[in-house]
């Protein structure tokens, strides 16, 4: 393969709907989606769907840098609106993807992030079916900002929301929590830590499926636990269900490169953002069934029960630690100030 | 006081004259009543006297000059627990009245101004009741009467009165109903009244070992002390927990199990001259130890109790407070003993028996437990002697609730304090009502129990929020703040933390319009520019605002809270503009990881806040001399400066240069010179004292210069570093006569005093 002197770069006539976007589409990105492209250049794609209840979800992606260890924007643009489908109960159908890319960006870069929404829409067997293409001037975006919108199935049987948890419920967490934000953070080259640690962006539709699959009358409210962490998504919880959530410190899953991390950082790993993982609320008679389940599914082998719904203190998420007493879990508001004296 | 105004007795008969005293202040609930009519017994008057919504209210009929000699009396000889802040006497109409009565409780309408007094230590005629065979109350610990027991903690409502106590389930038997009735007897409504009888008892329990019976208790518990064991016992305001202070295992079983490594315990002594074999008392210091609020005082310890103050000189002591103390102490417990707050590490003290058996089942081996229910939680006071006098460092039980000063304010106005000493403070028709200390508010106990302590001053004064001003940090991530900006008040007021601090001196004294340089060196706080405060001086009035004028260079410090808790990340944050360091990795420094970790941090710019912190600065001085750990308490740090300081002397000790360098406090020369001493070998107690001699001298300096600039003769010192007396008596001593020196002597200078600084600066904000 040539190695070309200078890098080919996205320029502003890619993106101005004329011959070149057509090119650029055709050539660079409609190719790259391989077996994941399912839809035509038309200006709609049209399914043919059997009857049922349907999920629908769109979601933007800015990330910076685009790739860090364990993953990259383009595969979170697939898994994180495949999860977000996930958590309604939907396993997904079909998708359509906008690029707003910055002219400069070189080419490469994006084709390998085509490449990679291809792969993970492969892992995750949902179809892209239709896109959009824009190109801003440079100096206007971070490289390229991707837009998704999925549909998708919900599973026969799944009734979600916080108005049907009740107190005794138990909290499920799939998985170790604040491998991706510190994972970036340490990709933005902000945190000098020798820490073997990776994104955990991922499709967690199979999980869901097995509990599911296991239960579904038994499973209350999912929540995959993205920006805010696990502390925003369970604090909704609380305020929507008017309940508590208590959570044991002890049993919740981290991983020690990024406890260290948030000792360091003065962050706590209850406010860390995630991409693979989720948190489900179960009935009190399935939990240890769910968890069994869920841990024998493949990803889910940390898997853990973190936590207990109650009914006082209303709309308060409480955490445990095995000394020091009750902690008050707060809604995160912008980068945590110091107030220790 | 001040307040107190004379007017001429009306005039009916030539020798015969009626008037009105109304009495304001903490009056209800303290034997004021039965005190004034003793007195008016004993001078000859006529009348009676009741609990109004406003105090007490006399009606006096008799000669002139006795009514001249019951208002003087009244002041001169309250009972000790009373407090008089205004005396008015009004002219009244002439009844002709024979004898002195003391009248009903006027009913439950209106709203009680009159104030409700803390917790308070049993009295000696108690006592002597509690130790003599023959007495009907012989070694029945729940003895109280109107001078001395509980108040605040078993209130239920107001007005003070019994059936608005957590003693509401005892009805009072006829010999102790009479004595309640009697306005001559100690006991004239005290509401807490009991005996063996009629109240109510102690019962142990250990695993399945249960007695009843309070001498059986005590002996159960008495037996377990001195054998080693470790006791939750149930005292005023809470549990404590409890061994022999000279036995090191149970010592270490308390704190092993309490995940406790090394925060100091407080200790009980059985008596005075226990306490004196255990620290150094000052005239002052035992005066503070022996008063009805019975606070710990911490002095300097005279030797060692191995696990009692790791690696500190000083030791924390009270002297027994209830009768079930003093039952304890005479049925052969040892004489001193560890008394520490009943809960795991930081979180608020137990008080309900349920929850008391279910958190502490892991630490305590058994339970003395009273039936008598705790009503609200109420931690031990302490307090200090210091080189501006005595230091309240926690203002709870026998102090609070209580007027720390007159603020006139038109509306009532609510401060929220800070977030890791709550205390909340109330102005009500002129006097600001503190709260006891709560905790640190990220704890669901303490955020429950501010929210209880809110409500509480809100309805015990019967006030509508829609009149209720709230001032607040502001600091916006504080849980105070988040919780007083949805309080249903009109007005919200945001009180910069250093302000509030410097303002908390100035309405201790009264003091709203004189100009003054006041200083706060502290720990953390929220700036005007966003930055992290807490090396400020400030230029100005309660009155007429504080300007910033000088304050500590600026630096990164990194990882937000953790370079609070290891004192390495803040040396790294105030080393990281300097030149030329030496290895810190390497001997004699052996800074660990975390150093070049914070480095990096700094080096980013992720995660740093520019800060004007002397409390960092301290900890960063503390890393540098040795404390390279992660500090396991609030100050350690600092507080181990301060003891390695303390255990040199001046000799050679010149203070480290900490000048004035462009328009900021410098600390990197002092740090320099810290580096260097470090290299040379000079020993970390010499180092310490140098740096403490500068802090203080580059601080007079500012003081000497700025109070010469702006014409000041006051300087106002405030903010959890000045709980350092070491730092403090070497200030007093760099400052020139005829400046005078003002700190905190009501609230603490920590966060527990800003409460106060925030209703003061929000009564003038208008």
């Amino acid at each position: 393969m040539l190695i070309p002197s200078r890098p080919l770069l996205i320029e502003m006539a890619d993106g101005a709907g004329g011959k070149a976007t057509r090119r650029l589409v055709e050539e660079r990105i409609v190719p790259l989606l391989g077996g994941a492209w399912a839809g035509t250049l038309a200006d709609s794609a049209v399914l043919e769907l059997a009857a049922g209840r349907l999920a629908m979800t769109t979601d933007s992606f800015v990330v910076r840098p685009l790739r860090f260890p364990g993953g990259s924007i383009g595969e979170l643009a697939i898994n994180g609106t495949v999860n977000d489908l996930a958590m309604a109960g939907a396993s997904p159908i079909a998708l359509v993807v906008a690029l707003v890319i910055e002219a400069g960006t070189e080419v490469a870069e994006v084709e390998q992030e085509v490449r990679a929404m291809a792969e993970a829409a492969r892992k995750a067997g949902v179809r892209v079916v239709g896109g959009d293409t824009k190109v801003v001037e440079h100096g206007k975006g971070d490289g390229l900002y991707l837009s998704t919108t999925g549909l998708g199935r919900v599973a026969e049987g799944v009734s979600l929301g916080a108005e049907l948890v009740r107190p005794g419920d138990r909290v499920l967490l799939s998985g170790p929590i604040g491998d991706h934000g510190i994972t970036v953070l340490l990709a933005r080259g902000e945190v000098d830590l020798e820490a073997d640690l990776a994104s955990d962006t991922r499709s967690v539709w199979p999980m869901v499926r097995a509990l599911v699959e296991e239960s579904a009358p038994s499973l209350r409210w999912l929540r995959d636990p993205t920006r805010g962490g696990v502390a925003s998504s369970l604090n909704e919880l609380a305020r929507d269900s008017g309940l508590a959530v208590v959570l044991e410190e002890a049993s919740i899953p981290v991983r020690d490169p990024v406890r260290g991390a948030c000792e360091l950082l003065g962050l706590d790993p209850l406010h860390v953002a995630n991409e693979g993982q989720f948190l489900a609320v179960v009935s009190p008679s399935s939990a240890d069934r769910m968890l069994d389940r869920l841990r024998a599914t493949p990803g889910g082998g940390l898997a853990a029960i973190v936590g207990t719904i109650q009914d006082r203190p209303p709309g308060t998420v409480l955490v445990e630690t095995p000394y020091g007493g009750t902690r008050v879990v707060d809604l995160l508001v912008g980068d945590p100030l110091p107030r220790i004296c | 006081m001040d307040a107190a105004r004379h007017e001429s007795p009306q005039t009916v008969s030539p020798d015969r004259v009626a008037a009105e005293l109304r009495v304001r202040g903490v009056v209800q609930g303290v034997g004021f009543r039965p005190f004034a009519y003793r007195l008016a017994n004993r001078l000859g008057l006529a009348g009676r006297v009741g609990n109004g919504e406003h105090g007490v209210t006399i009606h006096l009929e008799g000669p002139a000059d006795a009514v001249e000699a019951f208002s003087a009396a009244l002041r001169d000889e309250a009972p000790a627990a009373a407090r008089i802040d205004a005396l008015e006497r009004h002219p009244a109409p002439m009844e002709d009245l024979v004898g002195f009565r003391i009248a009903e409780e006027t009913g439950t309408s209106g709203h009680p101004t009159a104030l409700i007094s803390p917790d308070l230590a049993a009295c000696p005629a108690c006592l002597r009741e509690l130790r003599d065979p023959g007495d009907r109350r012989h070694g029945y610990p729940y003895l109280v009467c109107t001078d001395c027991g509980p108040r605040y903690s078993i209130v239920l409502g107001l007005p003070y009165d019994r059936p608005r106590t957590t003693m509401q389930a005892w009805p009072l038997c006829p010999s102790c109903d009479r004595e309640y009735r009697d306005p001559g007897d100690r006991r004239f409504h005290a509401q807490p009244t009991a005996c063996p009888a009629c109240g109510p008892h102690h019962s142990w329990r250990s695993g399945d070992d249960f007695v009843r019976g309070d001498s059986e208790a005590i002996g159960r518990a008495v037996d377990a002390l001195r054998s080693g064991k470790v006791v939750a016992i149930k005292g005023v305001g809470g549990y404590h927990l409890c061994c022999d202070a000279r036995d090191e295992a149970a010592v270490l079983a308390v704190r092993t199990r309490k995940y406790r490594k090394e925060k100091p315990f407080a200790l009980m002594a059985r008596d005075l001259e226990v306490a004196r074999g255990l620290v150094e008392l000052s005239e002052e210091a035992e005066a503070m130890l022996s008063s009805p609020a019975r606070p710990i005082v911490l002095a300097r310890a005279k030797g060692i109790l191995p696990g009692v103050a790791p690696e500190n000189g000083d030791l924390g002591v009270m002297l027994p407070s209830t009768p079930l103390h003093a039952l304890l102490f005479d049925g052969g417990a040892p004489g001193a003993l560890v008394m520490t707050s009943g809960n795991r590490s930081s979180e608020p003290i137990a008080i309900d028996d349920e929850e008391a058996l279910r958190r502490l089942s892991g630490i305590a081996d058994g339970f003395l437990i009273g039936d008598r229910p705790i009503a609200r939680r109420v931690e031990d006071s302490i307090v200090r002697d210091g080189p501006l006098g005595p230091v309240v460092l926690r203002r709870a039980r026998g102090l609070s609730p209580g007027v720390a000063a007159e603020i006139p304010a038109a509306r009532p106005i609510l401060g929220v304090g800070g977030d890791l000493k709550g205390a909340v403070t109330l102005v009500v028709g002129g006097s600001a009502v503190v709260g006891p200390h709560l905790g640190d508010l990220e704890h669901r106990e303490a955020i429950d129990a501010f929210r209880v302590a809110i409500a509480d001053l809100i309805a015990l004064y019967g006030l509508d929020w829609s009149d209720v001003v709230v001032a607040h940090d502001r600091h916006p991530h504080y849980r105070s703040t988040i919780e007083a900006l949805g309080l249903p008040a009109p007005e919200h007021v945001a009180v910069q933390h250093h302000r509030a601090h410097v303002a908390s001196v100035l309405a201790e004294r009264g003091e709203w319009h004189r100009r003054v340089l006041g200083i706060c060196a502290d720990g953390t706080g929220f700036g005007d520019d966003g930055a992290i405060w807490g090396g400020e001086l400030f230029v100005g009035s309660v009155a007429g605002g504080f300007d910033r004028v000088l304050h500590l260079r600026t630096t990164p410090l990194p990882g937000g809270d953790s370079a609070a808790r290891w004192p390495v990340m803040a040396a790294a944050g105030f080393l990281c503009s300097m030149d030329d360091l030496p290895d810190l990795s390497a001997p004699p420094f052996l800074l660990p990881d975390s150093y070049d970790a914070a480095r990096r941090l700094l080096d980013r710019g992720v995660r740093a806040f520019p800060s004007s912190s002397i409390g960092r600065l301290f900890d960063a001085a503390s890393a540098l001399v040795g404390f390279t750990r992660e500090n396991t308490f609030e100050g350690q740090a600092a507080i181990r400066l301060e003891q390695l300081a303390r255990s040199g002397d001046d000799r050679g000790a010149e203070p480290y240069p900490f000048p004035v360098e462009g328009g900021t406090l410098d600390p990197r020369p002092l740090l320099r010179a810290i580096l260097r001493d470090r290299l040379r070998g000079l020993p970390p107690a010499r180092i310490a004292r140098r740096f403490h001699r500068g802090i203080a001298r580059g601080l007079a300096g500012a003081i000497i210069r700025l109070c010469e600039e702006h014409t000041l003769e006051t300087v106002v010192l405030s903010g959890g570093v000045f709980q350092n007396g070491l730092l403090l008596g070497m200030l007093v001593e760099e400052t020139p006569p005829g400046i005078e020196l003002w700190s905190n002597r009501v609230v603490p200078p920590n966060d527990g005093g800003i409460s106060l600084g925030q209703v003061a600066m929000a009564a003038f904000s208008g």
